[in-house]
């Protein structure tokens, strides 16, 4: 056979080769980007939303004309509520070196709570008084948001028994808002761990620290003070927090709210419309992204061959045969293809490393880029390619012909 | 070795067309060099591309070594290029992504049987002819025109071919690389090859053994 690799690789040598490779291969990042884009979007679902505990349920403010037990029993009156609790507004984050492994921080939030919004205790005691500094744990503790959470197993939860009763010193930072917050707001609290409440050995379980009100306050009241008095009013009254049987009865309860005088706020409030927009938005970008790449690359294709053309034609002076010339364009085409995917590989490899250096503290973005690479968004990249190599294929399949 | 007959070769121009070539007729023979001269636009080139298989003529026959060129398809006439004819041209025609000797190898490739250190040997070996020791690894670009013609020249005789067509070859050189040029295709056709020049040049005439003028569609010998 004739030495068609050797034939290719001689026209490899032109140098526009490696700026026709970056370009491509920033296409095909362009192509995978936008396919992340869209899974991003289109991941938020309408249906699973209607479902999620927060899109049906309701804040709602407790009226002051009212004792608390008329309040309970007025809202507990409406239909399709099913459950009635209370929230506190505030919270914050404290740390201390005892929760600090090499999945967590040592930070943990706590909540502000009261006796009567406290989850059942089985152990210990809810908070005594509000003159000292208390707090309520889950016998299962891991102190972090849900979205790391996949990094970690149950073996990583904290068992908190050997605490009950102790008091733990945290340091406070002002995490909720600065991290480079003045020195005079950092400080060390003592808390007392008082009571222990059962949730289940699995992270999607509650697992929240409580604090009574006087242990908020004072940890978070340097940052108040212009507000103070709406401030602690709100730490002292809680909103209540409403189940409404589903999301497509949210609206009448609203309505009967609205008669009973209440202000109400929805936990979690999604447009339909919006979101479908978002979808339809997402999938609309990543189609047009697609038709782009692939004029985009199908142009770059062309510059090549015409580049090139002067060699399919020199070979053909020289003797060889078109069915020869053709072997050797496809097989450069193949080249080319493989070489556009190596620099992909590498760009996104040393792109990888670079935003894991940055994010050695965020493993959860690192997380999210994982799925960067989806197979669809892999596939679109092959088939463009595929076409491209046809279509070029078909284009020039008089290639190398001389003039006759 | 070549001999063509009623040769008619016409162009579209707009909507009319011209007529380059008319029922010519010649007998190429080896051992010799010929010389075709004429006016700019006689039709030449047109000729010479005509011998060398690479246009289609209209009418009239081509026979490269008692062999009917007409009956052959284009796989055959490519390999008839390959294996009998050898090209120079004005502009050298050299790859420049190409170092000299992978220039004289190129048309080596077809010839699936041979190793490609024989091929590169030959082409050290065909540079060392036209007179170019030490100058196989460079890129035509880094070669002056004299050299880069001389490269052609080793090339066309890559495959030993018993024919060499040559267009204007010496119309970009100056007339030091002119002489070495002639000599080169001088020395080549007494060893049994037909040497065809196509060529304005009057040292091109003197060198030759036959002249022959295209004129008025025609190709006439001419007294030298
Ligand atoms: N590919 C072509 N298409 C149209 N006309 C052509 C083509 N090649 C040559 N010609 C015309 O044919 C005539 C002869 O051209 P050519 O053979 O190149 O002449 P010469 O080499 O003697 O100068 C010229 O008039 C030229 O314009
Ligand atoms: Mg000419």
């Amino acid at each position: 056979m004739i030495n068609y690799l050797k034939l290719t690789f001689f026209q490899l040598r032109k140098k526009s080769n490696i700026i026709n490779a970056i370009l491509v291969s920033l296409a095909i990042l362009v192509v995978i980007g936008s396919n992340y884009y869209k899974k991003f979007y289109n991941n938020f679902k309408l249906n699973d939303s209607k479902n999620y505990l927060a899109t049906y349920m309701l804040q709602v403010d407790k009226r002051e004309d009212l004792t608390n037990e008329e309040n309970y029993n007025t809202l507990k009156n409406i239909e399709n509520v099913t459950n009635i609790s209370y929230m506190y507004e505030f919270s914050d984050v404290i740390h201390s070196d005892l929760f600090k492994t090499d999945k967590f921080s040592g930070d943990i939030q706590i909540y502000n709570s009261s006796n009567e919004s406290l989850p059942e205790i089985v152990k210990g005691t809810n908070f005594p008084d509000n003159d000292g500094y208390y707090m309520v744990c889950p016998i299962n503790f891991y102190p972090e948001s849900l979205n790391n959470i996949k990094y970690y197993s149950k073996k990583d939860n904290f068992n908190l028994d050997s605490y009950l009763g102790k008091e733990i010193v945290f340091d406070y930072n002002g995490y909720m808002f600065s991290r480079n917050l003045d020195d005079k707001y950092k400080f060390e609290i003592p808390i007392k761990l008082v009571g222990l409440y059962k949730n289940a050995n699995n992270y999607y379980d509650e697992s929240e620290c409580y604090v009574n009100k006087k242990t908020i306050h004072d940890i978070t009241k340097n940052e108040y003070t212009d507000l103070e008095e709406d401030y602690v009013y709100q730490i002292n009254h809680p909103v209540y927090a409403l189940n409404v049987s589903s999301y497509e009865e949210v609206e009448k309860v609203e309505m009967s709210l609205e008669k009973s005088g209440y202000n109400y706020n929805r936990m979690f409030y999604f447009d339909e419309n919006e979101t479908q927009q978002i979808n339809n938005t997402a999938d609309l970008v990543y189609n047009i992204a697609i038709v782009i790449i692939f004029i985009f690359i199908f142009l770059v294709f062309q510059k090549d061959y015409y580049e090139d053309k002067e060699y399919y034609r020199q070979l053909n002076v020289l003797g060889f045969n078109l069915k020869e010339i053709k072997i050797i364009y496809f097989i450069s085409l193949l080249i080319k293809v493989f070489v556009y995917f190596l620099f992909v590989l590498v760009i996104t490899i040393i792109s990888m490393l670079v935003i894991k250096i940055l994010t050695i503290n965020y493993p959860f973005i690192l997380s999210k880029l994982r799925v960067l690479y989806s197979f669809d968004g892999i596939a679109s990249v092959i088939l463009i390619f595929i076409f491209n190599v046809l279509l070029s294929f078909m284009i020039h399949r008089h290639i190398g012909k001389l003039n006759v | 070795m070549i001999t063509i007959k009623n040769i008619k070769k016409s162009y579209k121009k707009g909507n009319h067309r011209v007529e380059v070539l008319d029922n010519v007729t010649y007998s190429f023979k080896s051992n010799s060099l010929y010389c075709i001269i004429g006016k700019s636009g006689a039709g030449k080139s047109t000729l010479i591309e005509i011998l060398g298989l690479l246009i289609k003529e209209e009418c009239g026959s081509i026979n490269i070594k008692g062999r009917e060129i007409n009956s052959l398809n284009e796989f055959e006439k490519a390999k008839v290029r390959n294996k009998e004819i050898g090209f120079i041209f004005q502009d050298f025609y050299l790859n420049p992504l190409m170092k000299a000797y992978e220039n004289v190898m190129l048309p080596m490739y077809l010839d699936k049987n041979i190793t490609n250190k024989k091929r590169k040997e030959k082409a050290y070996e065909l540079l060392k002819l036209v007179g170019l020791v030490d100058r196989e690894t460079h890129f035509p670009k880094e070669l002056s025109g004299g050299e880069q013609q001389r490269v052609a020249i080793a090339r066309s005789l890559a495959n030993n071919p018993n024919i060499i067509l040559a267009d204007e070859p010496t119309g970009s050189l100056d007339s030091e690389s002119t002489v070495a040029v002639l000599n080169i295709l001088k020395c080549l056709s007494k060893e049994n090859k037909c040497v065809i020049i196509v060529s304005h040049d009057d040292r091109v005439q003197k060198y030759a053994d036959v002249v022959l003028k295209l004129e008025d569609k025609k190709l006439k010998e001419k007294d030298k």
